[in-house]
């Protein structure tokens, strides 16, 4: 992957459901391999996967509990993940990244953490290592009620001299998301989202396309498509970025057509352009600190700290070690 | 030399804006009104008085449904007080004839003021702001509207006012740029009561890039003001661009929030879409935003006055609920905001936290500056 531009892909396509489409690990596995080849075929380098994606068949009721954001305990425990979900959810990611040569977000998985469940996704080089992973920061304040455990913080990964946020869920569709990985020095978001039916455009004009206006960071953005567990989701996938430096200063460099279907959203993000961008549109630099200061000690002290001290994902080797099948 | 002249000529613009001058055209234009604008007012004043009795009693909000009215206004020079009072009223007019109860001006809605100065026509073929305020003597531009803020003031307060006492609404009378003390010149928004009274002086927070190369100086706190419907902020234009401001207004209780903005570009719907729409989205608010547009000094001005809600809130699901059709040109739209669906909807809304990822507030923000800003490639 050249410094001076990223060839990245968003990819789109329904989960495995129990009716239809590949049932085992392996059938899954290979439907990824064969979706991952199209991509890098097609010349992407930087390859995202939807929510879930990388959670295999097994753990694609975890994944739909994730998506429904928030239910009774007692539901969480039926759908558990597999106590072995991180694991495979690594061994899945890294064989995709190395047999194809990208850089690889494989989607994302629920695993078992300290009692509860966390989301999390990983980003994997080309070589098969675990470059970093993150766990979901925002919750419903039910979901946090029924189990889920909410990452202590954001952790940018560096990948080929650039740092990347990888924002899941309510992560990308906050503000807040956005803004600390622009404070923490993000270059680039990958924000793993799902958006139930009825399908409004708009709502992700709102979010994740407004998130990056204002920090001026691009995205991409792979979207839950089609029935999980008897609800449905679209969203239009896509590669996002700030106005002035896309095509038609749309904001998006490519989108999905519909949000429904499959699609491979392609794009080449150059950073010259980005960074021209952001010299000759300094938004950042008129933040207003001492103003914040004020208010936000007290907002965001007011969240409930005793539900923020959730265990580390329980991967199974070094985040910045290397995960080998 | 430079400097003495423009002294010179700022007094002269006092001297033709002063108090006695201002208000003998605010009163042509009040009497000017129509009787039935009159006494719509009077109806309206008198409700309001009521409401602020009842209100200091602790009643929480009287009223529902506000209709709102978003002033898209030329930006042009106004040489004498009565050419700024009359324009300001026509457009008044135009908002009260849509029956509106709050209505919003744009940032900048004093500049046109600048034309006080003997000799405006020279500086206008300067060719844009900055070389305007170096034809003065190398001047910036946050020093001519230092030196012309008397005269802006005196003409700007006394039409705004006058304004919403004669027409007994609300008016959020867009932003004069003015001397704030300690040789500072902020960009503030002003609101006047329905009684004419100033409720408060809103500086912007937060800067376009080139008010910060003039000289113009950042606020330092925003704040709201209460109506019978609810209680509402006024940012400024580019405080819209940051999620912070309107996050920072819905804890201070706002539910709705008034923007004037002056955009020194074409409309673009994209770029356009980055302020204060997408803030009623992430705050859960409702918002006016005003558009000055025209051509001034060098500079295109463009823009869509709109009224915005949340997506749920609006007939196509845009957040949409008004939006002028012509950027270029001088119009007035309105809409009725309906504050109990506002507060039914966000009833119904889930709250999300992120009580690690939180911790890092507001600390984030004195961080250094990411490392892309320090190794600009």
């Amino acid at each position: 992957m050249a410094g001076e531009a990223w060839k990245v892909a968003a990819l789109q396509f329904p989960l495995p459901e129990r009716d239809g489409g590949p049932g085992s690990r392996e059938a899954w596995q290979a439907e990824l391999d064969r979706r991952v080849a199209a991509a890098r075929q097609a010349g992407a380098e930087f390859v995202v996967l939807p929510p879930g994606a990388g959670a295999g068949p097994a753990g694609v009721p975890a994944v739909a509990a994730w998506a429904r954001a928030g239910l009774h305990p007692r539901r969480l425990r039926r759908d558990a993940p597999p106590e072995d979900a991180w694991e495979q959810y690594c061994l899945s990611g890294a064989e995709l990244a190395r047999r194809h040569g990208v850089y690889l977000v494989p989607g994302s998985a629920v695993i078992p953490a300290g009692g509860g469940w966390q989301h999390a996704a990983g980003l994997f080089a080309p070589d098969g290592r675990l470059l970093g992973w993150q766990a979901q920061g925002h919750w419903t304040a039910e979901a946090l009620a029924a189990g889920w455990l909410p990452s202590a913080e954001l952790r940018p990964v560096e990948c080929e001299g650039r740092v990347v946020a990888l924002l899941l869920g309510y992560d990308a569709i906050m503000p807040e998301g956005f803004r600390l990985a622009e404070r923490l020095g993000a270059d680039l978001a990958v924000a793993l989202t799902a958006w139930p039916v009825p399908h409004n455009p708009w709502r992700q004009v709102a979010t994740v396309w407004s998130n990056v206006q204002q920090t001026q960071i691009p995205c991409v953005e792979a979207c839950l498509v089609g029935p999980v567990r008897g609800r449905l989701y679209a969203g239009h996938s896509a590669v996002y970025g700030p106005c002035e430096g896309t095509p038609g200063e749309s904001g998006w460099y490519a989108q999905a057509d519909a949000p429904m279907g499959e699609a491979a959203v392609q794009a080449t993000i150059k950073w010259d352009v980005v960074e021209r961008v952001r010299r000759e549109y300094p938004i950042a630099r008129h933040l207003n600190p001492a103003l914040y200061r004020r208010h936000f000690a007290a907002a965001y002290g007011a969240a409930p700290l005793e539900a923020s001290a959730p265990p580390e994902p329980p991967v199974s080797q070094d985040p910045a070690g290397e995960v080998r099948p | 030399m430079k400097r003495r002249l423009l002294d010179a000529a700022a007094a002269a613009a006092a001297w033709r804006a002063r108090e006695a001058v201002v208000q003998r055209e605010v009163a042509r234009a009040v009497e000017a009104l129509p009787a039935d604008v009159q006494r719509a007012a009077r109806e309206r004043r008198n409700r309001y008085l009521d409401w602020t009795v009842r209100a200091e009693s602790g009643a929480p909000h009287a009223a529902a449904r506000l209709r709102v009215a978003a002033v898209q206004m030329e930006l042009r020079p106004e040489p004498t007080p009565a050419h700024y009072v009359r324009h300001v009223f026509d457009l008044g007019l135009r908002a009260a004839a849509l029956g509106a109860e709050l209505i919003v001006f744009p940032e900048d809605a004093a500049t046109g003021l600048v034309a006080l100065l003997p000799g405006f026509g020279l500086l206008q073929r300067a060719g844009g702001p900055e070389r305007a305020a170096e034809a003065g003597g190398g001047l910036s531009v946050a020093d001519v509207f230092a030196r012309l803020g008397p005269a802006v003031g005196t003409v700007y307060r006394a039409a705004f006012s006058a304004l919403a006492e004669a027409l007994g609404a609300y008016v959020v009378a867009g932003t004069a740029n003015l001397p704030a003390g300690g040789g500072r010149v902020l960009n503030i928004a002003h609101v006047f009561a329905p009684d004419g009274r100033l409720l408060l002086r809103q500086p912007k927070l937060h800067l376009f890039p080139y008010e910060a190369e003039w000289g113009i100086q950042a606020g330092a706190e925003l704040r709201v003001f209460f109506t019978p419907w609810g209680a509402v902020a006024a940012p400024v234009c580019m405080d819209a661009t940051y999620f912070e401001t309107a996050r920072i207004a819905r804890g201070l209780g706002a539910e709705l929030l008034c923007l004037p903005i002056a955009n020194p570009e074409a409309y673009h719907l994209w770029k356009a879409r980055r302020g204060v729409w997408g803030r009623a989205q992430d705050a859960g608010v409702y918002a006016v935003q005003s558009a000055l547009v025209g051509d001034f000094m060098g500079l295109r001005l463009e823009g869509r006055s709109a009224v915005y809600a949340p997506l749920d809130l609006s007939p196509a699901g845009d957040g949409v609920l008004v939006e002028a059709d012509d950027p270029r040109a001088e119009t007035v739209v309105a809409a009725d905001l309906d504050f109990e669906a506002l507060r039914a909807w966000r009833a119904r809304q889930p709250r999300v936290l992120a009580p690690g990822w939180w911790r890092a507030f507001p600390d984030v923000y004195d961080r250094p500056p990411p490392r892309r800003e320090r190794n600009p490639r």
